[in-house]
């Protein structure tokens, strides 16, 4: 249950099933991604693939018949289009073919029938088919993945209630994807979905047709039960709005990664080579020992890497003897290393803290993790309008605050959040800044006045009152990561037997009490801090469970709030908030 | 159960290692304390024979126990912070994978019978006319009509190709390998030597061989067609022969330095396995493989793009560099120096030290396992194991050899000796030199071993000769083995020093 390990093996299987001798990679886009996030160049390069051409680019125009060409291309008409020009064609000596996902009799005939030159040695399924980010999470890089139903008041009436639809791309995408991880870790699961979400039931639906059409595919040895637990982010919408302040999630939230990259780029007077810094786990040993860490241990490890650097760089100076200079040639590698790991992380370390300072986030963290693990309304209310009044504060900061708020207190009988609109108003936000509160809100009104989960609700609350009380009385350990995702709650649930039938329905068989292998998928995506909790959970859960996160995409505050503007698009939200203060 | 039996197994073997022997050395099946790792193995060699599984395990423990504990000594790699924690989940398989090939195959073999029956007929058509061509004109003509059967000139008023009306001036001609037909001006000619390589019958000497062939252009298209695609199966630019052979140079040098560094740290360790020298004989021969493979890869690197400059053959050169250098750097470069010759001397020291504490304590414990009378007959085969630990240790490391690289002695020669056990001996120092020419320092070692009991046989041997001597008092027949044993000794002291101070 490692995605990252499926991944690599495949490719490494690819690299070394076409023999000795030079090779060329030929990918699309997709594939480029999710090959370069699990290998590094220097690795592939010691695999004799010493060459990596886009298909979609058709740039190279040379003939190179002494290269073997393994092409990993993802099931398209595109790239079946493509590869039957390139096989007609072709430039390179002989072809491997693999498909990242289940790919159509009719598209393997029309390849077959391209290849007169006898060029082609292999074509196989390689479910390789989704982004591996850490050993346990996944992402499949779409946003958004759903939009407003159109007419939606008309359809409430019917069965649908959901005002939300899948875009059907994105929809057949992630279905892909999910079955690309199910493959790739053998696992034929059991499957399970947030029963109030129309997005959630659907793509549950989707993936069992596929399960059921591909039976033969799926007929693994049969090992311990696995369940897939399709959730919806709109189940906690909290979450991706918080400010983080573990390493890996920190740095997604002030300076986004995208394929383990970031872009230092903007920060004023930084070395060339660091405007682009890569964040790998497989190949980063600081990054893998630290990416759990919070800030203030980060700070520390970073002091102990340059006073070890320094150490170091100290000896290597005092290059005297032969003996020193031998030393120096041999531990040379490991030196310059090091000195780019020092350098890349002090960078990086140094622009989250100036962050940091810059939007005042300790104050405004503290406030948001109160929101979010606390029940004081008026006293809340009251150190918000302080906060948002206070000039020193961002825009962003001031309005994701109130968003919370919003969420939080939604149905709390005093409510203002009309009156912090207008705060933010006075502060000088624009109409289009501030009806993203609004938007917020109407994207987390995830039927919740239904039945269904208002039942649950009741009840969980007192359980979460409980359990509030008995943190109060520990008292916080740290005020800035006091926040438990949702996520966590209800796996708990899942592997103690207890989640409602009622909240969380079974598609087809019903799994046993007991499962070992669990497979979550957020539809609208994952979080760092989401990642954080399950990699807590595999490491040392009371049960032995192995659970593997996904998602459409990994979201920080910035790209959550992005989705939600473009899945809302065309909501009459103003109707919806005069709804909450009618409800007032 | 065999896991738990493992573990237990585990846990003896590597408290021996440690010295931590408070836990004794537990009978992982009766569960009888031994005193000594070398009593328990015989014991379980006596008792447990038919568990043979099970004492493999236990070697092969012993092994991994080993490993483990140079591999902590020898690193001096950085740490980052806390060690990163491992999951706990079991190794995975790959992930599930489909086979098209079958269907794709058949898809194609279908279409290209299509496709290649014309080209196919028309070789067989060539080969035919080629074979036993008569150079008399009109006996040709007649050869060439019986293998394929011409058009009927009446019927084609025009040239198919050029449109142009045949008249007196303008004939027809026909197409020997169809049999079409076509103006003069519209025929090609396929030389008989070109047509004699299609057929791969080049070295055939022909007597028409400066003749051609009249054939129309769709014929000629057709095979060339079919040339081209066999040139380029052939082709073979300069880049490939360069990477050929770095890519050899980087097979032999791996070799090496996996070699290399089993010697280093036996080395390091003092042990007596392998002699210094040879190390550092290896070591210059892998500096000199680096230094091959870097020139190579240069080359490549220096190496002109084809005359259209493609930008993807530069970028190919420039990975095989990189590629190479990353190699080198991360491989080569960062093997291990070995001790120096005063280093080396205190390691061994040191190690016989180990070596005599460890022997005193075994003795003090097999003693006090005598004095109540425990297991007494494990004890009398005890004593050479003991004298001889380097033997064991060195004997474990030749188990660890891959086998398979099948190194065979060559040159045999012939000694005038008349002694079989001289001759054997001989024999074993010849390969033995052979062998460390070829860097197969396992295999000397081993060669070593054998030496060695060769000579403690032979030793036997002439201990008894000489008893017999002084017993009968016959002292005439005696000195003319005495000399041979001389020199045999001198020989033994040039060649092989190192193995006589074990």
């Amino acid at each position: 249950m490692n995605v990252i390990f499926a991944v690599k093996s495949y490719i490494t299987k690819m690299a070394e099933e076409s023999g000795p001798g030079m090779k060329v990679l030929l990918m699309d886009k997709q594939t480029t991604s999710i090959v370069s996030i699990v290998y590094s160049q220097s690795e592939i390069l010691q695999k004799e693939v010493f060459l990596f051409e886009r298909i979609e680019s058709g740039a190279n125009l040379e003939t190179m018949k002494h290269l073997k060409c393994i092409a990993f291309l993802r099931p398209t008409k595109d790239n079946v289009a493509l590869l039957s020009k390139e096989l007609r064609n072709p430039k390179y000596g002989v072809y491997y073919i693999y498909f990242s996902n289940i790919i159509s009799k009719a598209d393997i005939k029309v390849l077959a029938e391209s290849d007169e030159l006898e060029v082609v040695r292999e074509v196989q399924e390689f479910y390789g088919d989704y982004l591996a980010v850490s050993p346990h999470l996944f992402s499949l890089n779409l946003a958004p993945c759903a939009e407003f139903r159109f007419g939606a008041a008309n359809l409430r009436a019917s069965n649908h209630s959901d005002p939300l639809a899948w875009l059907p791309d994105q929809l057949t995408r992630s279905v892909q994807g999910i079955v690309a991880v199910l493959l790739s870790l053998k696992k034929n699961p059991f499957i399970r979905y947030q029963g109030s979400s129309d997005l959630a039931k659907k793509l549950a639906e989707k993936v069992r047709e596929v399960l059921s059409k591909e039976e033969s595919l799926f007929n693994f040895r049969q090992q311990e039960a696995s369940v897939l637990l399709i959730l919806d982010r709109r189940d906690d919408p909290i979450t991706p709005l918080l400010n983080q302040w573990t390493y890996q999630a920190m740095v997604h939230e002030l300076l986004t990664i995208s394929h383990n990259r970031v872009s230092l780029a903007h920060v004023p007077g930084i070395a060339k080579e660091l405007h682009d810094v890569v964040l790998s786990s497989e190949h980063d040993e600081f990054y893998a020992a630290n990416l759990w860490r919070n800030y203030g241990e980060i700070g520390q490890t970073v002091k102990a890497l340059m006073d070890e650097f320094q150490r170091r760089a100290q000896s290597q100076q005092k290059v005297e003897s032969i003996a020193d200079m031998k030393q120096f040639v041999e531990n040379y590698p490991q030196f310059k290393k090091m000195s780019g790991t020092v350098s890349k992380h002090v960078a990086v370390i140094g622009e989250l803290s100036s962050l940091v300072t810059k939007r005042n986030l300790l104050e405004v963290s503290e406030m948001e993790q109160e929101l979010a693990c606390q029940d004081q309304h008026s006293a809340q209310l009251q150190r918000i309008r302080q906060i948002i009044t206070n000039g020193k504060l961002r825009d962003e900061e001031a309005c994701k605050l109130v968003m919370l708020y919003a969420l939080r207190y939604r149905q709390h009988q005093n409510n203002d959040i009309t009156g912090l609109v207008d705060a933010l108003k006075k502060r000088g936000l624009s109409e289009t800044k501030t009806s993203m509160i609004h938007h917020v809100l109407e994207y987390g009104n995830l039927k919740d006045n239904n039945s269904v989960r208002g039942e649950l609700v009741s009840q969980e609350a007192v359980v979460k009152i409980t359990k509030r009380l008995f943190k109060d009385l520990k008292g916080v350990e740290n005020v800035y990561t006091q926040h438990v995702p949702l996520v966590k709650e209800t796996l708990e649930d899942l592997i103690k037997g207890r989640l409602k039938e009622s909240a969380f329905p079974m598609l087809g068989k019903s799994p046993p009490k007991r499962v070992q292998d669990i497979i979550v998928f957020i539809v609208g995506g994952v979080t760092y801090e989401e990642s954080l909790a399950v990699h807590q959970m595999n490491q040392d859960s009371p049960f032995p469970v192995r659970i593997v996160l996904g998602g459409t995409t990994v979201h920080n505050s910035q790209s959550f709030i992005q989705e939600v503007m473009e899945s809302t698009r065309g909501m009459n939200v103003t109707s919806s908030s005069l709804r909450t203060n009618r409800m007032r | 159960m065999y896991e738990s039996r493992k573990n237990g197994l585990y846990k003896d073997r590597m408290a021996e290692e440690d010295k931590a022997v408070m836990e004794g050395f537990l009978c992982p099946i009766c569960k009888a304390d031994l005193g000594t790792p070398d009593q328990l193995v015989t014991h379980f060699q006596n008792e447990h024979s038919e568990d043979q599984d099970l004492l493999k395990s236990f070697k092969d423990l012993l092994g991994i126990a080993k490993k483990k504990i140079l591999k902590e000594d020898g690193s001096g790699s950085l740490t980052f912070g806390k060690p990163r924690e491992l999951f706990q989940w079991e190794p995975q398989e790959i992930g599930a994978s489909t086979s098209h090939l079958k269907s794709f195959e058949e898809a194609r073999s279908a279409r290209l019978q299509r496709l290649f029956v014309p080209t196919n007929q028309l070789i067989i058509r060539l080969d035919k006319l080629l074979d036993n061509m008569p150079s008399d004109p009109i006996k040709k003509k007649a050869h060439e009509q019986n293998i394929v059967p011409w058009l009927d000139g009446d019927a084609v008023p025009r040239c198919p190709n050029c449109t142009r009306s045949f008249h007196v001036a303008r004939r027809q001609h026909h197409c020997r390998l169809c049999g079409s037909i076509m103006c003069d001006d519209c025929s090609l000619f396929l030389p008989i030597s070109t047509a004699m390589k299609m057929l791969d019958k080049a070295s055939e000497v022909r007597k028409h061989s400066e003749m051609t062939l009249r054939v129309c252009s769709h014929c000629l298209s057709l095979l060339g067609g079919r040339e081209r695609m066999k040139e380029s199966r052939k082709c073979k630019p300069i880049i490939c022969q360069l990477y050929e052979k770095l890519v050899e140079c980087r097979e032999q040098a791996d070799e090496h330095a996996a070699m290399y560094i089993k010697m280093s740290n036996s080395l390091s360790e003092g042990e007596t396995v392998y002699s210094l020298n040879d190390a550092q004989a290896l070591r210059m021969t892998i500096v000199k493989l680096a230094e091959s493979i870097d020139v190579i890869s240069g080359k490549i690197l220096n190496l002109d793009g084809p005359p259209e400059g493609g930008s993807a053959s530069v970028r190919l050169q420039k990975s095989v560099r990189m590629a190479t250098t990353a190699y080198l750097r991360t491989q080569l470069l960062r093997l291990p120096s070995l001790l120096s010759e005063s280093d080396y001397k205190y390691a061994q020291f040191r190690r016989r030290q180990q070596i005599q504490a460890k022997i005193q304590e075994e003795k003090t414990r097999e003693s006090k396992l005598k004095s109540p009378g425990v297991r007494p007959d494990f004890n009398s085969p005890q004593h050479n194991r003991v004298a001889a630990p380097t033997n064991s240790s060195s004997s474990n490391d030749i188990q660890d050899v891959s086998v398979g690289q099948g190194w065979v002695p060559e040159k045999k020669k012939f000694f005038d000796v008349d002694d079989p056990l001289l001759l054997q001996m001989n024999i074993l120092r010849n390969y033995i030199q052979e062998a460390r020419a070829a860097h197969k320092y396992d295999e000397v070692v081993s060669l070593e071993a054998n030496l060695q009991e060769l000579k403690d046989e032979y030793w036997k041997q002439q201990q008894e000769i000489d008893d017999l001597a002084s017993k009968e008092e016959s002292y005439t027949s005696g000195s003319d083995t005495t000399t041979t044993l001389e020199s045999t000794e001198k020989d033994e002291g040039s060649q092989s020093n190192h193995s006589d101070n074990v």
